[in-house]
């Protein structure tokens, strides 16, 4: 019976099955615990008064809810919060290496570079303001006991944050990806800028992986809550 | 008690209990029932949910460690935080039922001379 009851609850966590990995042996043991406990000598009846005990494995579940949609959506913020502080370190390193190896642009790609510098800076730092307010706004915001309307609304309203933090440091990198294309140069030193941009590319994928993951979750989960 | 009142004020309670010490959420169940003297009766797997997120706002810390009888089990205890919550929530707590009881009982405050 203990099984069964462990099986149903595995099913109703199943929106987030690491979650579910985390939580089950920990109410085995409960379960176990709570049946040594038991003074009867009936081993059936006596798992039936602790399952009873322990409650509905949907309510169980639909409580897990927001902790579950919580962890994800403030994972997302920081990592978009990381990858933020990595891009703009990649770019100081850039910055520094040209001045190294004494790359500068042509001429005649000095417009267009001044263009993508500008799109470059505006999108980087207003990616970081918007970021950095996101993750301070859900960081405050407490997890209630459930996942209310007003709670769902306030995690989407974060995960939107983060989905136009991702989409302008995307443009952030696209810019960059563009200006070190300006100056690249077949030589050994190419590997430098070649190297970062691929780091920042790596990052912002990463990034896209986890804010789409966290919307996909808040979405999915805000579906299995209309059906508890 | 009734369930809705309990459950709003469940991290209190489950605060009040890690007090003691730390422990794994049937210890904390046992320790609810003995220190309300039975009063206070919920679902018990509604302890969990509350363990964990506790946990996620910093206010408890646990780990795992295998019991005498071979199983794993999970050890919760109070975090500073959780500690500076509890005083805070006590207060609170003082303050509130101080303020029902005077409503209750029908004591009126002295008006100013």
């Amino acid at each position: 019976m203990i099984a069964v009851y462990l099986r149903q609850l595995a099913d109703a966590l199943a929106f987030d099955p690491a979650l579910a990995e985390r939580v089950l042996p920990e109410i085995r043991d409960h379960l176990e615990e709570a049946l040594a406990a038991e003074p009867t000598e009936d081993r059936d009846e006596a798992e039936r008064r602790i399952i009873a005990k322990f409650g509905d494995p949907r309510e169980l579940a639909a409580q897990f809810a927001p902790i579950s949609l919580m962890r994800h959506t403030r994972r997302a913020g920081v990592a978009v919060v990381l990858t933020i502080v990595i891009v703009m370190a990649l770019m100081k390193a850039r910055m520094l290496w040209y001045a190294f190896v004494q790359w500068t642009l042509n001429e005649e790609a000095r417009p267009i570079a001044q263009l993508f510098v500008t799109i470059d800076r505006y999108a980087f730092w207003l990616a970081a303001a918007i970021g950095t307010a996101s993750l301070l706004y859900i960081a405050w915001y407490p997890t209630p006991v459930r996942a209310h309307a007003h709670y769902q609304k306030h995690l989407r309203r974060a995960a939107m944050l983060f989905v136009f933090t991702t989409v302008l440091l995307g443009v952030s990198v696209a810019s960059d990806l563009i200006l070190t294309a300006l100056q690249f140069r077949s030589e050994f030193g190419a590997l430098v800028p070649a190297a970062s941009m691929a780091i920042e590319i790596g990052c912002i994928v990463a990034i896209v992986f986890l804010v789409a993951n966290a919307a996909r979750r808040l979405a999915r989960s805000g579906i299995a809550l209309l059906q508890l | 008690m009734e369930g809705e009142m309990l459950k709003g004020h469940l991290d209190m309670i489950v605060l009040a209990a890690l007090a003691a010490g730390p422990a794994h959420g049937y210890a904390v169940i046992e320790e609810i029932r003995r220190r309300s003297d039975h009063a206070f009766n919920l679902p018990e797997g509604t302890i969990y949910p509350a363990l964990h997120r506790l946990q996620q706002a910093g206010l408890l810390s646990s780990r795992w460690v295998t019991a005498e009888s071979g199983r794993r089990r999970r050890i919760y205890a109070l975090t500073t935080n959780g500690a500076r919550a509890l005083a805070k929530r006590r207060a609170v707590w003082r303050q509130f039922s101080s303020a029902i009881a005077g409503l209750l009982g029908g004591k009126r405050s002295r008006k100013p001379a």
